[in-house]
């Protein structure tokens, strides 16, 4: 008779979790080692949605690279063409007119209005709360609407270019800006009292993925992320355009754990709304654009009736315009943390190279850490709590 | 912040400068290890957190990779850009992975990309590109459209690897402008 052992050793187990899984948000491939229900190690798989950002843009012009950027984290464009055009506008040691500031302002919060909707609730999504993923996409589309109005297009804008903006503001945007803003406090109230006190979204994450200040400095976190664990770091408070005018308070929560970082991104919903209603209060007439022919294209007007403007629109669009040997390094406080744009320029009209710095690569490297010893439901916990979008991680 | 790598006098820095804000110094990749231990824990720099490292390729000249790091001093409120210069072929930068644990992805990175060997990081394998890629794509002299092409191959019933074949040129405009601009 065969003996039976009692004592085996028992394996750990190897799992392939995505790339097609509706919690990995987009093509995360992880390879997870559980030891029954438990991670044990998490090995994320990246690059299924890598397209070479950074080389195509050393193939373009300074405006045609402009669109790539929106195309990165695609749910929050507008706050990656401010990157890349901040940059441009250091190099070139140009000023942007007051109003263009502080129309980028507005739209760079409802930018961020646009992505923590998008992030809370999908996050609820994956926890099992569908109802207010379903409310926060009914806000999204009016968002979406005022980036429609603005650029001609609900996502990929385009809108927040070297130079400025690309057009003024349409006659009755700012009113309906301001309804959106006094109603939206509400839905948001609506959907914390789905989620915040909630007993079973509590459950789930509290105490789940909790990071110390200490790791999240060490794993270059920022944003919310590093917010998260105690860290009061916004780079905002550098006063980039005009947030040095704005009267705003940066939260932070002390635990460190994906509820704290859930009702921070509320909060800073919030802080976004004042900061809209005081950009609509103080918005300053004027023009959108430099007054340089040889970086910002002319009216539409001016293009019919003069000839010097219709070379200046030709040569704009296409050769484009040629920017001064140099080096810069520009970040913002994208909504999913810092997004700094390096740009080398030879003198030439094509950006010799162009570095991206994703703040969603960051936090992706730690899952590994901030997923050990949880159970695997806990990791679509964690996937969800640290806002992934792989536009932006694989470039 | 300046006054202070001026008076500790740190042997390593070749050259320091302000520009747009940062603070960039040149060092000796040997050295960058080094550098980066010190001004992670010391307590008149403490840039506890590493921003980003890259590479910018420069072809022409002998030290062709410049590989720089950004690091970030949440306390002083500070931005240093750290450069260096490096030949291809010439493994000397160690891993800063032990020092910050986020460069180990961005080493990945650079090495996927560039093909920058960094030593003592065991972990160096491909990130960014597919799995079995051949080459470093962000070298200048790596073609914008690539070698191979992959495409799903109705006979073979599986996924292939054949040459780029494009239908048309690739035809770059290099239409830069004879007058001065600005």
């Amino acid at each position: 008779m065969k003996e039976v052992s009692f004592f085996r050793s028992i394996k750990n187990f190897t799992l392939n979790f995505g790339p097609q899984h509706p919690a990995a948000h987009g093509v995360l491939r992880l390879v997870v080692e559980l030891s029954g229900e438990t991670v044990q190690r998490v090995d994320p798989h990246i690059g299924l949605l890598h397209r070479g950002t950074e080389k195509l843009i050393e193939y373009k012009t300074y405006t045609q690279a402009l669109p790539y950027f929106d195309r990165l984290d695609y749910v929050s464009m507008m706050a990656q063409e401010e990157a890349y055009s901040l940059a441009v506008e250091k190099l070139l040691g140009i000023h942007i007119p007051i109003r263009a500031r502080f129309i980028r302002v507005i739209f760079l919060e409802i930018t961020r209005i646009l992505n923590h909707l998008l992030a809370c609730t999908t996050h609820a999504l994956d926890v099992g709360a569908l109802t207010p993923f379903l409310w926060a996409f009914e806000e999204r589309e009016k968002l979406m609407e005022f980036y429609e109005r603005v650029s001609g297009a609900r996502m990929h804008a385009a809108y927040i270019r070297p130079g400025g903006v690309s057009q003024d503001l349409p006659d009755g945007l700012s009113e309906d800006i301001f309804q959106f803003v006094c109603q939206f406090s509400t839905r948001l109230d609506e959907i914390e009292e789905l989620l915040s006190v909630n007993r079973i979204w509590k459950q789930r994450l509290v105490d789940v993925g909790v990071v110390t200040p200490h790791e999240a400095l060490s794993y270059s976190f920022t944003g919310v992320m590093l917010r998260g664990s105690g860290i009061a770091w916004d780079l905002r408070r550098f006063g980039y355009e005009v947030y040095s005018l704005m009267d705003f308070e940066i939260p932070v929560a002390f635990y460190g754990d994906c509820y704290d970082r859930f009702l921070i991104r509320v909060e800073e919903m919030r802080q976004s709304l004042k900061i809209i209603a005081q950009a609509l209060e103080k918005l300053p007439l004027g023009a959108v654009k430099v007054d340089d022919r040889k970086l910002t294209p002319p009216s539409r007007n001016d293009m019919k009736n003069s000839m010097e403007s219709l070379i200046h629109h030709f040569k704009i669009f296409s050769e484009g315009f040629s920017v001064p040997v140099g080096e810069t390094f520009s970040s913002v406080e994208a909504p999913k943390g810092e997004f700094a744009v390096f740009l080398v320029s030879d003198g030439t009209n094509k950006p010799y190279r162009c570095r991206i710095r994703a703040p969603g690569f960051f936090h992706l490297q730690a899952l590994d850490m901030m997923s050990r010893g949880h159970l695997i439901a806990d990791l679509v916990t964690i996937i969800g709590t640290q806002d992934i979008v792989f536009g932006e991680i694989d470039r | 912040m300046l006054k202070r790598f001026e008076l500790l006098q740190i042997p390593t820095i070749t050259y320091l400068e302000i520009s747009n804000n940062y603070l960039i110094l040149n060092v000796n990749p040997k050295k960058i290890s080094f550098l980066l231990e010190v001004m992670k824990n010391s307590s008149v720099f403490r840039f506890e957190q590493l921003i980003d490292i890259f590479a910018v390729d420069y072809p022409s000249i002998a030290k062709r990779f410049q590989i720089n790091y950004i690091l970030c001093s949440i306390i002083f409120k500070q931005k240093l850009l750290i450069k260096t210069l490096q030949q291809e072929k010439l493994n000397i930068i160690k891993s800063t992975k032990f020092i910050y644990k986020s460069a180990d992805w961005l080493e990945r990175e650079i090495w996927d990309t560039f093909g920058i060997f960094f030593t003592n990081s065991s972990s160096l394998r491909r990130i960014l590109t597919d799995y079995g890629f051949i080459g470093h794509p962000f070298r200048k002299d790596f073609p914008l459209s690539g070698f191979l092409a992959v495409r799903w191959s109705h006979l073979l019933s599986k996924i292939i690897l054949e040459p780029v074949i494009l239908s048309q040129e690739f035809r770059i405009y290099e239409i830069n402008n004879p007058w001065n601009t600005k």
